[in-house]
């Protein structure tokens, strides 16, 4: 306080108080409408460079034509940015959030990932960045106007070596009602899964190419079902079972460690224990 | 009653040359909406009210017969209104009437607009009349400013409201919620105008205050609601001045004389408009505010939470509405409610400018409305739309006051172009931005966000709701049309019938293209995104065996809808 507003009397001090807060509001909202238009013009020039045309994505078309193989899978970065649908034909796409820690990000021989981290609040870089400490990089980033084309593949013995839900109908199969292999949403998200209805089901494989395990994955589609599990043998051999954790994620994932597995060719028995149950499962 | 600027009468259009600015910005809007509505799609609940509209307008047109012949009671007979006006009785007829009356006269008798511009041109009209009110309000509140400085900002305000690409997707719809929210302006704008009157109880503009309750009554169920923010403008900024004055006595006499016009005209206009309430009045009016006490909460999607029941999370509005004006405007609607609610509490009860407060309490009453939890918040931001108008008119305000501010650091520039350029280099600017935003969103307003949000791309990042109404199957109807074999059989989702019929009568759709109930009889299904559905794509993936979409429409690459064909056809 200045030595003449001290000498004036409490209420015009107040005043002259209220004076100066008016006068640095009055500056701060300048600053905000400059700062939301240097903001927003921004936004407006950058956002067209951001998006890709129709030659960019025929562009990453024909390069993923040139090289793919059968076994290969796809991955949109970021999960919901699945336009490249439309151009990778006979490709799986994966649309997963958080890709870097689902098992499926080891399910293909190798993954072409496309990513697009310049879209707006796109996690993109992150993601490949973290997918890069998983997987082993093939080669990449290719560039096609904004978009980015990585290939990736899994560390040596992580790829999956059978799909199990693809191979259902090969199965000798004990249940009280038929499994279907179907598409259903876990938290908004799809997952292919074996569909079982009710008791228990026993399904049992010949010749599996299992050398390091299982990956399982397991939703309710009842929720706050207690019980739900898949439980798993290799040769007579049980592994620890995944027991569906109430309250948790709607689709849980986990990895069974067979170890001590020789040879290329094993039995496999899976069991799924539960009432409308949805279950995955790889070998590797 | 105004305290705080020099009294300037100048108030009527007539007098100042105002209502020819205020007719040209009500042609200037018919007309941008006229030119523009082809890219919107029909929402589910436009194609029940095209429908109800000609089912009204056929009834009317009865009725002239029936006078013709010397039977009219026949016309209002309680199986006859049942019949032709029992349709979609959960919204009063007004706007419906309308709609059925300009698409028999534009389309069916002089063919000038197309079936579902001739439905739509009555809300457009109702838009232009929100242009010139909003101006002339804005004349009004800044009436304090030289003249060309008022209107400038009070054009800057009729540009804010429409230049928001939601304000703008709702004026272009055959709905209601254009129309309640120009209803509403209009209400206050003759409160504010009998305000200026003075005492007296039976003068001009305290009548039509009752008047336009009553058409604001006869448009939707908002109407209901929103008195309160006039009982709420009299209880801060009339009653403490009158008991201060004359105590309770004054305090008495110091109630609007228009909340008696209101409440007289506005349910007599009320239950005159709608001859379907007239044989049992009372069952009726019961029905239609039960239907909409005991609405069903459709599910929404809110940073990345599916808002399916109460209570909702009370900051639902802000957010929503900081994510999707544009924000620029945004800012100058937040810093100007802020400096208002600071130039008002420093006025005093006593003292405070009752026009402001007026428009400050309209403009923030409809969004805390729909912040109380229990609140149905589905349809997103439509249901505060009516607080739209009152917000661009305190960002214009905030407008000039921020040119001031930036006229003392830019001394020279000030000294050049004077504050009014510096304004108006603002305003412009901020108006420019909007712009560009409404064309990039194109016919999708439904669909829009702004630069804090990330646009289309960055509102799906974070967790919002890419659609609503389902009219974006506008972005995936010419895929079908030339790729769909003839006789197709299309499963389109969320579309009503009713929009598959009017895409087909507006030449939208090829008219062999048949429209079926589920994906299981469908060759081909435009699935439309919305969080609520993931399973009904996932449905459709295992029905045909295949989850390779052959097109869609992305918005800034975010799939919004996704076109699924079965294979072998």
């Amino acid at each position: 306080m200045t030595a003449a507003e001290s000498s004036l009397p409490p209420g015009s001090s107040r005043s002259a108080k209220l004076e100066r807060i008016a006068r640095w509001a009055r500056l701060a909202e300048l600053a905000v409408l400059l700062g939301s238009l240097a903001y927003a013009l921004w936004f407006w020039l950058r956002l067209p460079g951001e998006l890709p045309d129709e030659n960019d994505y025929l562009a990453l078309q024909a390069a993923v034509q040139s090289e793919a193989r059968p076994g290969d899978g796809a991955a949109v970065l970021p999960f919901w940015a699945d336009r490249a649908k439309l151009f990778l034909h006979g490709i799986p796409v994966l649309g997963l959030p958080h890709l870097e820690t689902e098992a499926d990000a080891e399910r293909y021989a190798r993954l072409w990932v496309i990513a697009q981290p310049d879209l707006p609040r796109s996690d993109a870089r992150d993601t490949v960045k973290a997918l890069g400490d998983r997987l082993n990089l093939v080669h990449g980033p290719q560039r096609f106007g904004p978009l980015e084309l990585w290939l990736f593949a899994p560390k040596p013995g992580r790829a999956a070596s059978y799909d199990f839900v693809a191979h259902a109908g090969d199965a000798q199969i004990q249940a009280p009602a038929a499994l279907q292999a179907t598409w259903r949403e876990f938290d908004f998200l799809p997952r292919r899964c074996l569909l079982s209805r009710g008791g228990q089901a026993v399904l049992h494989f010949e010749g599996v190419p299992v050398h390091g395990g299982l990956r399982v994955g397991l939703g309710s589609l009842m929720a706050g079902q207690t019980g739900a599990a898949i439980q798993a043998s290799i040769d007579g051999r049980p592994l620890q079972p995944l027991e569906l954790i109430a309250g948790g994620a709607a689709f849980q994932e986990a990895e069974l460690q067979a170890g001590g597995l020789s040879g290329d060719a094993h039995t496999v028995d899976l069991t799924l224990v539960g009432r409308m149950i949805c279950a995955d499962a790889v070998a590797f | 009653m105004e305290t705080s600027t020099p009294a300037q009468p100048r108030l009527s259009p007539k007098l100042s040359g105002d209502a020819i600015w205020a007719l040209t910005l009500a042609l200037l809007t018919f007309f941008g909406l006229l030119a523009t509505e082809r890219a919107i799609g029909f929402t589910r609940d436009e194609s029940v009210y095209f429908y109800a509209g000609g089912l009204y307008w056929s009834w009317i047109l009865g009725v002239f017969e029936n006078l013709a012949h010397g039977r009219l009671l026949e016309s209002f007979s309680d199986p006859v209104v049942s019949r032709a006006l029992g349709v979609n009785s959960e919204h009063p007829i007004l706007m419906k009437v309308w709609f059925g009356l300009s698409h028999w006269l534009f389309f069916e008798k002089l063919h000038w607009l197309r079936q579902a511009a001739a439905y739509r041109a009555p809300a457009w009209a109702a838009g232009g009349l929100g242009s010139a009110l909003i101006f002339l309000i804005g004349r009004r509140l800044l009436r304090a400013q030289s003249p060309g400085v008022s209107r400038g900002l009070s054009l800057f305000a009729v540009g804010a409201f429409w230049l928001t690409p939601r304000s703008l997707y709702d004026g272009h719809l055959a709905c209601f919620d254009m129309p309640i929210t120009v209803a509403w302006l209009a209400v206050v704008y003759c409160y504010l105008r009998g305000l200026d009157e003075g005492p007296g109880w039976a003068t001009k503009w305290k009548v039509l205050t009752g008047v336009a309750y009553g058409l604001a009554l006869a448009t939707k169920l908002n109407a209901f609601f929103y008195p309160a923010a006039l009982a709420l403008h009299w209880a801060i900024g009339v009653a403490p001045r009158a008991f201060k004055e004359g105590g309770l006595k004054a305090v008495a006499r110091s109630i609007p004389g228009q909340w008696i016009w209101m409440a007289l005209l506005g349910p007599a206009i009320f239950l005159a408009h709608w001859p379907y309430l007239w044989p049992h009045p009372i069952e009726r009016i019961g029905q239609y505010l039960g239907f909409h006490a005991g609405h069903v909460n459709y599910p929404w999607y809110y940073l990345h939470i599916l808002l399916r029941d109460p209570p909702f999370p009370l900051l639902y509005v802000v957010v929503v509405t900081a994510l999707t004006v544009p924000l620029p405007l945004f800012a100058l609607m937040t810093t100007g409610t802020f400096a208002t609610i600071w130039r008002l509490g420093r006025q005093g009860l006593a003292a405070v400018d009752q026009a402001w407060l007026l428009v400050l309490i309209n403009g923030l009453f409809p969004l805390l409305l729909i912040s109380w939890p229990t609140v149905p918040h589905f349809g997103g931001t439509k249901h505060w739309l009516p607080g739209m108008p009152f917000l661009s008119l305190i960002a214009a305000d905030a407008l000039w006051r921020v040119a001031e501010s930036a006229a003392g650091p830019l001394g020279r520039l000030r000294k050049t172009v004077g504050i009014e350029g510096i304004a108006l280099g603002l305003g412009g600017v901020s108006l420019f931005v909007a712009l560009v935003g409404c064309i990039h969103t194109g016919g999708y307003g439904d669909s829009a966000y702004n630069e804090l949000a990330g646009e289309f791309a960055g509102a799906t990042e974070l967790g919002m709701e890419r659609q609503f109404w389902s009219n974006n199957v506008t972005g995936v109807l010419d895929w079908l049309n030339h790729n769909a074999p003839a006789g197709a059989r299309v499963y389109f989702h969320e579309v009503t019938y009713g929009s598959v019929v009017a895409y087909h009568d507006n030449d939208m759709l090829r008219a062999d293209i048949q429209p079926v109930q589920g994906d299981d009889q469908a060759q081909f299904v435009p699935y439309q995104y919305m969080q609520e559905f993931r399973q009904q794509e996932f449905d459709i993936w295992n029905s045909f065996g295949t989850n390779e979409p052959v097109d869609g429409l992305y918005l800034d690459e975010s799939p919004n809808v996704t076109v699924y064909r079965r294979p072998g056809t």
